[in-house]
């Protein structure tokens, strides 16, 4: 064991004295897996974030030759036993909240406008604790509608509209709006002007909801420097960009724990790095251990939606095309679909991919889509515009996206 | 407002904290800051103010003075208690409960009655000042002796040839000691048949008379009455409509928008002035028909807004409606000058009443609407 | 150790954010860990504390009130505290 141990060791700074990135990272591996003191697993993590953020050269030496002496520390004291960990796992001593468990449901929900005639026509929806789910569609195709049916703001036609998880809690009876809403949280896409700063805002947002003292401020604090409002704290609505407006209503929304968060259109006006920070947050709070909720949330950038959405909505005119789990989207499909965007027209298309066997070839307007049968891959068709000299902006698979349904 | 914070004292903000996280239905009210800048501060200036104010035997203000400076006070403190009004959609009242928004009522009349107490301290301090500017038998008797400047004068033009010279020299040393000459009144009468002195000097008997009445000092007097008396009685009877009519603006502006409030009010307002044109003159012209009928339409209207409900709209509506029932039945019955009692009477009848049209509004429910 | 038990997943999640030098990420889920499995209240209030401390360091050095190589160290011992404190969770 221990002849292994020195040999591992030998390999790894072999490794660091190579390439130090790789080495670092196979360094902190190696003290994760190996190492029989938690201080050194914090060493090799410190020593390699330091690797990475150091570009002085000198620097760089001085903690390959620390990184060096940390792995010599391993052959001397590993126990090969893994990560020593002092607490007890005690996760399962917790109280959690199970997850899966479906906070809202609604059956064959339909709701007709007098006015323009618009309404959703027998709509399913179920959404669980610690999943989030997608309403993607075209503008006025029901996406707000459904949202203020599901959060209880407008009253369906037909239908059955439940909440199996709130009604199960202490003193919440089915039909009771008034505790159901208590636990129910609705960012609407334009989001209402405040007053006072942002800090005060949570404070009476919380205190309004029971959670009083000291734990009202620790709560408060927990959010603010949570999703990074710690700058802002102080500030009021003039003073905060978009994005950060919609953070502080994400940490009012989010700081009394809802147990379903409604969200439309929050990534109207954000930057893409705005966009992927709140959705980020969103995935871990989603999946948050002991107090998971449900978000449901609206977007047309649909790549971004796929890939934070556990389920997927898809409105088209009131109606539902599509209702499932993202992995399942175009499972059934008969065909694939491709995006790209190339400065040739369509005739020029044509003629360049005569030979090769298609369905049909669409302008969008901005980009082409391309249907192909189900035996053309990804990788056939890229190798097939490489052939016919076809000049290529981007390139997409979209056969398992939910932007094929809008083309 | 930067300035109100930096003459907030530590105590106030650190309470202002603590009321945040612990009774948030007060916080948001800002009650604290009220009964601060208001019952404490206020009442403090207002005194100081009052025993500043110009006040000798010798300038004695007016009851025209009396009423400008109520005006002045009243806008003064009309403007703060807007501020204050202004910001109670900030935080929006959350808490749907009965006594919750009964405590938030309660909590906006406390606060206007405690700008009217300040308005009152001001007069209060001024009237008490002028009543004790002479000794009351003495005032009595300088009174007495000034009224008999009819008598004067209606001899003026003949050289007082039958007047008593010394009773004349005793006068002039009276009307001398409030501040006024003997011989600038008879010439101004002399000269120009005008008394602008004269009023003034009969003004100022009144001021001190109405104030010692006030202060119990004329016990022997059988029509102890004055203008001091009919200022504070009407400041009691606007203090009771004010405790009524803006709380519930404040109450509405807690629910919703500064938007709805003006249209609710300007409905309501209408809708009364149309009712009393209606059934008090018992005119139905077609001019009143039309200005109803268009009432009603606008009301129809901004019922059906699009981001307000058309039950809230209503709730608010039957919430004014209580004030100003009672405000029309005041006005009505001349009883907007009011004692002390009535006042207590009416404000007991307007919160029954207000309660009413708050448990009407709290019927609302969480449920979907559409 | 169960390599499927969420606090040793949510623990390696942490330390890999840390190991690739994304500390504001592993601070925030450093927050989401302990709020998640400590049942000790006060670590909610230190893993702030841990991030209201970056927080100021971060000001500080990009305000130049503190030098490469005392903002190095801070930072490293900010780190420290917080993968002891992952660990006493």
């Amino acid at each position: 064991m221990e002849k292994q141990i020195h040999h591992l060791v030998s390999e790894l700074k072999a490794s660091i004295q190579e390439d130090p990135l790789q080495g670092a990272g196979a360094l902190v591996e190696f003290a994760m897996e190996n190492a029989s003191d938690n201080k050194q697993v914090h060493q090799a993590l410190v020593l390699k974030m330091n690797y990475m953020q150091s570009a002085d050269q000198g620097k760089k030496e001085q903690l390959v030759a620390d990184m060096l002496a940390l792995a010599d520390r391993f052959s001397s004291t590993s126990s090969g036993g893994g990560m020593a960990v002092a607490a007890v796992s005690s996760a399962q001593a917790l109280q959690v909240v199970k997850k899966d468990d479906i906070v809202c449901e609604g059956r064959n929900i339909n709701k007709v406008f007098r006015r323009g005639g618009f309404g959703l026509k027998d709509i399913d929806f179920c959404f669980r604790l610690g999943e989030i789910t997608g309403v993607v569609g075209e503008n006025g195709n029901g996406k707000t509608t459904l949202f203020r049916i599901a959060v209880g703001e407008l009253a369906a036609d037909s239908g059955v509209l439940h909440f199996p998880y709130i009604e199960g809690q202490a003193g919440v009876t089915t039909g009771n709006w008034e505790r159901i809403k208590e636990h129910i949280a609705f960012i609407p896409q334009d989001i209402e002007r405040w007053y006072g700063s942002v800090k005060d805002n949570l404070h009476y947002e919380l205190a309004v909801h029971g959670i009083l003292d000291k734990e009202n401020l620790e709560e408060v604090e927990y959010i603010i420097y949570r999703l990074g409002l710690e700058k802002h704290q102080n500030k009021s609505w003039n003073q905060l960009s978009g994005g950060y407006k919609l953070r502080f209503a994400l940490a009012r929304a989010l700081v009394w724990k809802p147990k379903l968060l409604v969200i439309d259109e929050p990534l109207a006006n954000l930057d893409i790095k705005a966009q992927l920070i709140i959705l980020n947050d969103l995935r871990d709070l989603a999946n948050s251990y002991r107090y998971p909720l449900s978000i449901v949330i609206s977007s047309q950038h649909l790549h971004e939606i796929e890939n934070v959405s556990d389920r997927i909505i898809f409105l088209k005119e009131g109606n539902m095309i599509f209702n499932g789990r993202v992995d399942e989207l175009g499972n059934e499909r008969q065909e694939n679909t491709f995006e790209f965007a190339s400065d040739l027209s369509v005739e020029e298309l044509e003629r360049r991919l005569a030979g090769f066997e298609y369905y049909s070839l669409e302008n969008t307007g901005l980009a082409y889509v391309i249907r192909t049968p189900l035996s053309i891959t990804y990788q056939e068709l890229f190798q097939i515009f490489l052939k016919a000299e076809i000049p290529i902006g981007y390139f997409r698979d979209i056969s398992q996206s939910t932007k094929k349904l809008f083309v | 407002m930067s300035w109100i914070k930096k003459m907030t004292p530590t105590f106030i903000k650190r309470l202002d904290q603590k009321l945040l996280t612990k009774y948030p239905n007060v916080w948001r009210t800002k009650l604290h800051y009220i009964l601060f800048f208001s019952l404490i501060v206020g009442n403090l200036v207002a005194y100081g103010l009052a025993s500043i104010y110009p006040v000798a035997i010798d300038q004695i203000p007016s009851s025209g003075n009396f009423m400008a400076l109520y005006f002045i006070s009243c806008v003064f403190g009309g403007f703060i208690l807007l501020y204050w009004g202004f910001t109670q959609f900030k935080f929006k009242l959350k808490d749907h409960r009965f006594g919750v928004q009964l405590m938030t009522f309660a909590i906006y009349s406390l606060g206007i009655l405690s700008f009217s107490i300040n308005i009152f301290v001001f007069q209060y301090r001024l009237t008490e000042r002028v009543a004790n500017v002479e000794e009351t038998q003495t005032f009595m008797e300088d009174r007495s002796f000034v009224e008999k400047l009819d008598y004067f004068r209606y001899y003026a033009g003949n050289e007082m040839a039958f007047l008593d010279q010394s009773r004349k020299l005793q006068i002039a040393q009276i009307v001398g000691k409030y501040g006024f000459s003997l011989d600038d009144i008879l010439r101004e009468y002399d000269e120009a048949y005008y008394a602008y002195y004269e009023g003034e000097l009969y003004q100022s008997f009144e001021s001190v008379f109405s104030a010692k009445c006030m202060f119990n000092q004329l016990h022997h007097q059988i029509n102890c009455y004055g203008f001091t008396s009919d200022i504070w009685k009407t400041h009691w009877g606007l203090t009771l409509i004010a405790m009524l009519l803006l709380p519930a603006m404040f109450f509405m502006l807690s629910y919703t928008s500064f938007a709805v409030i003006s249209g609710v009010s300007f409905i309501h307002v209408v809708v009364l002035m149309a009712a009393t044109m209606l059934f008090s003159m018992k005119i139905v012209s077609i001019e009143n028909f039309y200005f109803a009928l268009s009432v009603f339409v606008f009301a129809v209207v901004l019922f059906f807004r699009k981001n307000e409900s058309g039950l809230n709209l209503l709730s608010f509506f039957f919430l004014l409606l209580a004030p100003g029932t009672l405000l029309i039945y005041i006005m009505n019955t001349h009883a907007i000058e009011m004692s002390i009692t009535d006042f207590g009477t009416y404000v007991g009848l307007g919160f029954v009443l207000t309660t009413i049209a708050i448990k009407l509004l709290t019927i609302r429910t969480a449920k979907p609407k559409g | 150790m169960d390599s499927n038990d969420p606090i040793h997943l949510r623990k390696e999640e942490v330390h890999r954010l840390v190991a690739s030098s994304n500390l504001p990420k592993a601070l925030k889920r450093s927050m989401d860990f302990v709020s998640d499995f400590s049942t000790d209240r006060s670590r909610i209030k230190e893993v702030i504390a841990l991030n209201r401390k970056y927080s100021e360091l971060q000001d500080q050095y990009q305000e130049g009130q503190v030098d490469e190589s005392s903002y190095q160290k801070e930072n490293n011992l900010l780190v420290f505290n917080l993968l002891e404190l992952l660990d006493q969770v």
